[in-house]
């Protein structure tokens, strides 16, 4: 076993290609939040490298790297194709003839691209085994960035933009060294062919038994050319810090053009699909029904649910909110208990034709703030959009967003062509704040009449109370009693109700195996929790208080949606988690004998009355103070921040932010195409007329004059510079170049390296000394300190070395090079007792 | 001076043009932002790829060192500078495509030659240097340069066209003489004069370098050029010697369509040049030679390195034709003094040639016949295999 003679080109071909198929693997692997690939496959591109480029123990034959990757094609093939079998069940399936059923199982597209990106990996992994070529770089090269293509459709997370970046200069460096390495293959092999020639011609000419074959070498050959140094020389000294440079520098001007080119590409239409169109759901947190429990543990999941950011209308700042935000996702007015002893919330059916009626537009209160919502929903299978009522429509909000006035509840509207995706982002408008407190009163105006149908059929499940709750109907009167609450004043029996369940004598918890044991299984849910156990999370709470008010008569219904989130004060928005997940109620009350400053310039003809938010969870400790902030939660806000900075102006850009963001800014219209262009700040600055047309603009004289006006100035401004230039260097006083420089430029830092070496021992050379008399002066000196000195070959080989290269012209190569450095620390080593002598 | 440049598009800048194509045209239908973003990061280096190569061969001036004469089957250095005129901006990793075409056999197709230069600092210039070897004589030339460019990525090329032009003259291979020449020459030389020892540099007038020699005297060293080349040095006198050489090439054109003939004319010629270096390098006193083909030359002087260039220069091109004639005969008799016995190689018999020499007698060496191979012999260099092998061993070729 021998180590393989690798060019230094090559060497630094090997590890960025490592580099390349790893960061390529962990691109993909980040978007899918696995890293076996990434692992494996620096695992693979390290071994290989070691054992397989530079000591050469061993490489797959290609017959059998070609069998492997077959298998793992057919095998990959076959998870596209919707098998889930093991490699053993398939080979069984293949010799039995049952493959095709097998693969009947059908697949979604996620695990169809993940079977391909695992496809390539392995491919790649084989391939780093085999003795590399340039077919074999190529390859890996091309598989890796089909790797990021597929990961650019599965990925959602900002350090996908970060790790991007790193893979762009890798690949541009790759890219870089495998062209040099493949030129130098190519010269050489110019050579090489122009030499096979010539000896095929001897050899013919040579077996021309008709000719003496001494004669026969005066027929000729073609020419032969060899070249003066190793090619592998000339290409490596191509690299060096220059080359770096320049490759950096194109690595960020490549950079800074994506950016221009991801902004100013045009969007074709009124997207919101501008993302990822591949992902996976996990249905936890919000839901749009209510099943209340009394088993098991309910577990916060840290998942994000939602970004949401405010800001104020009028001015543009980011609106400061006081307390925590009520986001709401829908209503349940039914309640339902089954037999079974389970306690359900449904919302009211919903309309015919889902999402076909928009929200109300903003009309302003003097009462309230204008606020703008706007939202960065990740979404799961369920169309409920979250908001914080009341909310109203913006010019900007899109399309899709659709209210269903039976359900009082948001939709995303999606059609089955629409893509799927993961997350969404709307804009809506609400006057739900005064001087950034969210107010617990909404007022509920009915715009038509299918909206009183609608409100007809909810207050009628509103105020139903089911037969069995009689003993909780009775709790309540006899609580409203103790507390003396008079019968008209509805907000007063509200509050009580609210703060009664508030009150110590119920403990919140989500661990409902504590309810278990207490459990009355002859008692409703509800009545059950409200006076038996008491233990339970903000369902039960809302449920109770829902029902409680129902039974005085007053119509109440439970809301489920979000209460909080995280504050992040970098990006001032709020991060809502699925644990933020909360259940509200909503009483309805009656619009007679409000404050006349809460309901003035409101249309008294659609008022039918004031929604209460009650909220009777006891959750919500306001004497707690706010935990500190460390820095760490500063390092975690920021990457919040750059998420959503990636989500809303990278992931998400569609052709309607575009044009607010980039073409706005710019003064130009697309919709207008050409003539757009005309408005331009650029172009009016010109005073060239395109309104009436591309042509007309182009013919007309201020264009043309322009036109002769514009190269004139730059060939003056061109003329100018060089004189300038030639000025210059004329007057500059060109510093006579020093020892080092003119070594340097010869080549021959060897040497002064050597005078160096023997200066820091006490030997200088003198002026008029040449190199081989300075030489044979310390050869004699050392003989007399060291008797056993035995380097004289090495000081005449070095100055032999010295006048080949400076006056021969002849550089050293890199094999020479080593030489050189070898024979100048076995000097340093023969010296060091001179010195210590000396 | 810096003309046009041309690009193009390389196989495997079309290859990546593809898969740019795939990409972009996947994003914008779907509008995956992400693949936008891609799509930027692969066009933007082809943009800059393409800024890049043509402008790293604008003011770029090429030049081309080459010896105008030099000897078939002996490698002849041909370095070529390239200056950068820009005031900024390097050139790096250019290819200089050099070609080599025999002028009078218009079928022979250009032979190219690659080479590669790394870097070519702005304002400056840089140097490479490569080996033609040519395996028979005649009139060569070197067209225009043409410097390519595929940095940095080599998805694109541009090149460029530099009307740089030489010709070579290459003369006939030299051979080996063999100790029977020796003794002919002995034989010759017998009751005439001795050869004379050399004994110092007042015996004749100094005129050029040469390699040393076993037995050159110390003194001649010439230290300078010792330390310049790597080699000892020594200086060359001219001696006044009474030997005389007279070497007389008859190519004599036979007018059948054998294919041996033009060899033969080839060997005599070979066989000629090889017996004036030896001469040259010998110091044989004077050396009478006459070339007579087409055309008849001659020269009659003590051998130096110009006289040996120009005879190499002469020889390039020399084709058979008429020969010897007995008007070149005796116009040819006044210069050989008496007692030297000229040599006549030639590719015909004396008696075809129908030349007697009055008073002399001369040796005739007829190449058609083997008697030339007691003389002379002439073997290919097989330095070929050695620079495969090299190549393999560096990994260069696979």
């Amino acid at each position: 076993m021998t180590s393989v003679v690798t060019s230094r080109v090559e060497k630094w071909l090997q590890v960025s290609i490592i580099l390349l198929t790893t960061l390529g693997a962990t691109l993909l692997g980040n978007s899918q939040g696995n890293l076996d690939l990434p692992v494996l496959l620096l695992f693979a591109g390290v071994t290989s490298v070691v054992f397989t480029d530079r000591l050469g123990w061993f490489s797959l034959p290609r017959i059998l790297a070609n069998v492997m990757m077959i298998l793992i094609a057919f095998y990959w093939l076959c998870i596209f194709f919707g098998s889930d079998a093991g490699v053993l069940e398939l080979v069984e399936a293949v010799t039995s003839g049952s493959l095709a059923e097998m693969l009947g199982g059908g697949t979604d597209s996620f695990q169809r691209l993940l079977a391909i990106a695992s496809l390539l990996a392995y491919v790649q992994v084989v391939m780093l085994y085999q003795k590399k070529t340039l077919r074999i770089y190529g390859h890996l090269a091309i598989f890796s960035l089909l790797q990021v293509v597929i990961a650019s459709l599965l990925s959602t997370s900002f350090q996908f933009g970060i790790a991007l970046v790193f893979y762009t200069f890798a690949a541009l460096f790759t890219l870089s060294l495998f062209y040099i390495f493949r030129q130098g293959k190519q010269v050489q092999r110019g050579h090489y062919r122009a030499r096979r020639k010539a000896e095929r011609d001897w050899k013919r000419q040579r077996n021309n038994s008709r000719l003496d074959p001494r004669l026969a070498v005066f027929e000729g050959t073609s020419p032969i050319s060899s070249p003066d140094r190793k090619i592998s020389s000339t290409t490596a000294s191509i690299l060096g810090w220059g080359f770096t440079r320049h490759l950096l520098s194109i690595g960020l001007c490549t950079v800074a053009f994506s950016i221009v080119f991801f902004f100013c590409m045009p969007r074709s239409g009124n997207s919101s699909w501008q993302q990822p169109g591949f992902g996976r759901y996990k249905q936890v947190g919000f839901r749009r029904d209510v099943q209340l429990s009394d088993v098991g543990r309910l577990l916060l999941s840290e998942e994000i649910a939602l970004r949401v950011s405010l800001t104020d209308l009028e001015t543009g700042e980011p609106y400061k909110l006081f307390g925590e935000p009520y986001l709401r996702g829908a209503v349940l007015s039914r309640y339902r208990y089954d037999n079974e002893g389970t306690s359900r919330w449904f919302a009211m059916d919903p309309s015919q034709g889902l999402g076909n009626e928009k929200l109300p537009t903003l009309k302003p209160l003097a009462s309230r703030d204008l606020v703008k919502q706007e939202f960065l929903m990740e979404l799961n299978d369920d169309p409920a959009l979250m908001a914080l009522f009341p909310a109203y429509q913006l010019p900007e909000t899109d399309q899709h967003v659709s209210y269903d006035p039976a359900t009082n509840q948001l939709y995303l509207a999606r059609t089955r062509r629409s893509p799927v995706v993961k997350q969404y982002r709307y804009v809506l408008a609400t006057d739900a704040f005064r001087s950034g407190v969210q107010s617990e009163l909404q007022l509920l105006h009915l715009r038509s009449e299918r909206e009183e149908e609608f409100f007809k059929d909810e207050l009628a499940e509103m105020i139903s109370l089911p037969p069995n709750l009689q003993d909780l109907k009775r709790f309540t009167r006899d609580l409203l009693d103790q507390g003396q609450v008079p019968e008209e004043n509805l907000v007063l029996k509200c509050r009580t109700m609210e703060q009664f369940l508030k009150s110590d004598e119920f403990r919140y918890t989500l661990d409902l195996n504590q309810i278990q044991p207490m459990r009355q299984m002859n008692r409703d849910q509800v009545e059950d929790f409200l006076l038996n156990h008491r233990m339970g999370n903000c369902e039960y709470f809302a449920s109770a208080l829902v029902l409680m008010l129902r039974s005085q008569g007053i119509p109440a219904r439970m809301a489920i949606g979000f209460r909080g989130g995280e504050f992040n004060p970098t990006g001032n928005y709020f991060t809502v988690h699925q644990y933020n997940a909360h259940a509200w109620v909503e009483a309805l009350l009656p619009a007679e004998g409000l404050s006349p400053a809460l309901v003035e310039g409101v249309d008294h003809d659609t008022l039918r009355g004031i929604w209460l938010r009650l909220d009777p969870t006891p959750i919500f400790r306001p004497d707690e103070a706010p935990p500190e902030r460390t820095f760490s939660d500063q390092i975690v806000d920021s990457f919040d921040y750059m998420q959503l900075l990636w989500d809303n102006n990278v992931l998400r850009l569609n052709a309607q932010q575009q044009r607010q963001t980039v073409f706005n800014r710019i003064g130009w219209n697309p919709d207008e195409g050409f003539q757009g262009m005309a408005s331009l700040p650029v172009i009016r600055w010109f005073r060239v007329d395109f309104s009436r047309g591309l042509w007309a603009g182009i013919l007309s004289w201020n264009f043309l004059a322009w036109l002769i006006l514009l190269p004139l100035v730059g060939w003056l401004v061109h003329q100018l510079r060089r004189r300038l230039a030639d000025r210059q260097d004329g007057s500059s006083v060109q510093k006579p170049a020093s020892r080092r420089q003119i070594l340097q430029k010869a080549q021959c830092d060897f040497f002064l390296h050597f005078e160096q070496l023997l200066q820091r021992h006490g030997f200088y050379r003198e002026p008029a000394q040449t190199q081989q008399e300075f030489v044979r002066v310390i050869e004699k000196q050392l003989v007399l300190q060291m008797v056993d000195f035995s380097g004289q070959q090495l000081l005449t080989r070095m100055v032999e070395t010295y006048y080949r290269v400076r006056f021969g012209h002849q550089p050293l190569d890199e094999d020479q090079q080593q030489l050189v450095n070898r024979e100048m620390d076995q000097l340093a080593d023969l010296l060091m007792p001179a010195s210590e002598n000396g | 001076m810096f003309g046009r440049r041309n690009v193009s598009v390389t196989a495997e800048g079309w290859y990546f043009l593809l898969v740019v194509l795939f990409i972009v045209v996947a994003a914008v239908m779907r509008e995956v932002n992400l693949l936008i973003i891609l799509a930027g990061m692969l066009l933007g280096p082809w943009l800059f790829h393409w800024r890049m190569v043509v402008s790293s061969l604008r003011k770029l001036e090429v030049q081309r060192d080459v010896p105008g004469v030099v000897c078939a089957m002996q490698p002849f250095r041909v370095d070529i500078t390239v200056h950068n005129h820009r005031q900024r901006l390097g050139s790096w990793c250019l290819t200089v495509e050099d070609r080599v075409r025999r002028l009078d056999h218009s079928r022979q197709r250009q032979v190219p030659v690659e080479i590669l230069i790394p870097y070519v600092a702005a304002g400056t210039s840089s140097s490479a240097s490569y080996h033609w070897m040519i395996d028979r004589r005649g009139l060569y030339e070197l067209p225009a340069l043409q410097v390519r460019t595929r940095f940095p990525f080599g998805l694109l090329q541009a090149r460029h066209r530099h009307r740089v032009e030489h010709t070579v003259r290459v003369g006939p291979p030299v051979g080996e003489l063999t100790t029977a020449w020796r003794s002919l020459l002995e034989t010759n030389r017998s009751g005439g004069d001795q050869a004379q020892p050399r004994q110092g540099r007042s015996d004749g007038d100094y005129y050029a370098l040469r390699p040393w020699r076993s037995g050159d005297n110390r003194r001649w060293i010439h230290w300078r050029t010792t330390a310049r080349i790597g080699q000892p040095a020594v200086k060359q006198f001219e001696q006044q010697h009474q030997q005389q050489l007279v070497v007389l090439l008859d190519l004599f054109d036979h007018g059948t369509e054998h294919e041996a003939d033009p060899l033969h004319v080839e060997l005599a010629a070979s066989m000629a040049l090889t017996v004036i270096q030896d001469a040259l390098q010998r110091d044989a006193g004077q050396l009478v030679v006459a070339l007579a083909g087409e055309s008849v030359h001659h020269w009659s002087a003590h051998p130096s390195r110009t006289m040996v260039e120009e005879i190499v220069s002469c020889l390039a091109t020399l084709e058979a034709a008429e020969g010897l004639s007995a008007t070149t005969w005796k116009e040819l008799h006044d210069r050989i003094r008496q007692g030297s016995r000229p040599v006549v190689i030639s590719t015909r018999s004396q008696e075809e040639a129908g030349l007697s020499p009055p008073g002399d007698q001369i040796t005739w060496i007829d190449c058609r016949t083997e008697e030339i191979w007691q003389y002379f012999r002439l073997q290919r260099p097989q330095s070929t295999r050695q620079d495969d092998r090299q190549s393999h061993n560096d990994g260069d070729i696979s």
